[in-house]
């Protein structure tokens, strides 16, 4: 099981948190959960995987984060 | 007279690096709670900003953190286990506060050059990598 490769973050994703966090469209207490939740270096699956913060989700494929998704927006994946 | 200017040399730096061995003595003792207190790197070693080090510091007092410093030293002195534990948990809590402050400051911020340039600390604290831009 791979742990994540945060450096490997695309630049669009990024912009499109800070955009969002900007906006308040997600609570600050979610942004400390993924905080902490990077510090615990978690383990993900081979294959598709969605991590559900509340007002936001992150999902990826193996060691590679792809993108942040809207609370709303279907998970795909194996949920962790 | 050096052991003053180590000290210096240590607070004039943005983190302190604790060596994947360090790391590992700590999570033997203490559990993952220790990862809260920075980020792990790949090498295994963990890198903790020096502000959250101060403020948990001040924020024990002088009995409980030489307690803590006695535990941290010693592999036998279980009784003093809380002590230590008390430092990280307040290291990790230091960091989760300044994360707040920080969005906050973000979030008020009229000027959205500045704003970007918040936004750069608040990339770094979350994921624990500097950016390009």
């Amino acid at each position: 099981m791979p742990n994540i490769k945060w450096h490997s973050l695309p630049l669009g994703v990024r912009e499109h948190l800070e955009e969002r966090l900007r906006l308040r469209q997600l609570s600050k207490a979610d942004l400390l959960k993924l905080m902490e939740w990077i510090r615990t270096n978690p383990e993900v699956p081979d294959g598709a995987w969605c991590k559900d913060f509340g007002t936001f989700k992150l999902v990826g494929h193996g060691a590679l984060p792809s993108s942040f998704l809207e609370k709303d927006q279907p998970c795909f994946g194996v949920r962790i | 007279m050096l052991a003053f200017v180590q000290f210096l040399e240590e607070l004039s730096t943005d983190h302190v690096t604790l060596t994947p061995a360090e790391v590992q003595r700590m999570r033997a003792r203490l559990g993952d709670k220790t990862l809260q207190m920075g980020h792990l790197e790949e090498d295994g070693s963990l890198s903790i900003p020096v502000d959250s080090i101060v403020a948990a510091v001040q924020s024990l007092g002088s009995q409980r953190l030489n307690e803590a410093l006695e535990n941290l030293k010693s592999e036998q002195m279980v009784s003093m286990l809380e002590s230590a534990e008390a430092l990280v948990e307040r290291i990790a809590e230091a960091q989760r506060r300044k994360l707040g402050r920080m969005i906050d400051e973000f979030q008020a911020e009229p000027d959205g050059a500045k704003a970007h340039r918040q936004w750069k600390e608040i990339e770094k604290t979350v994921f624990g990598v500097e950016y390009p831009d």
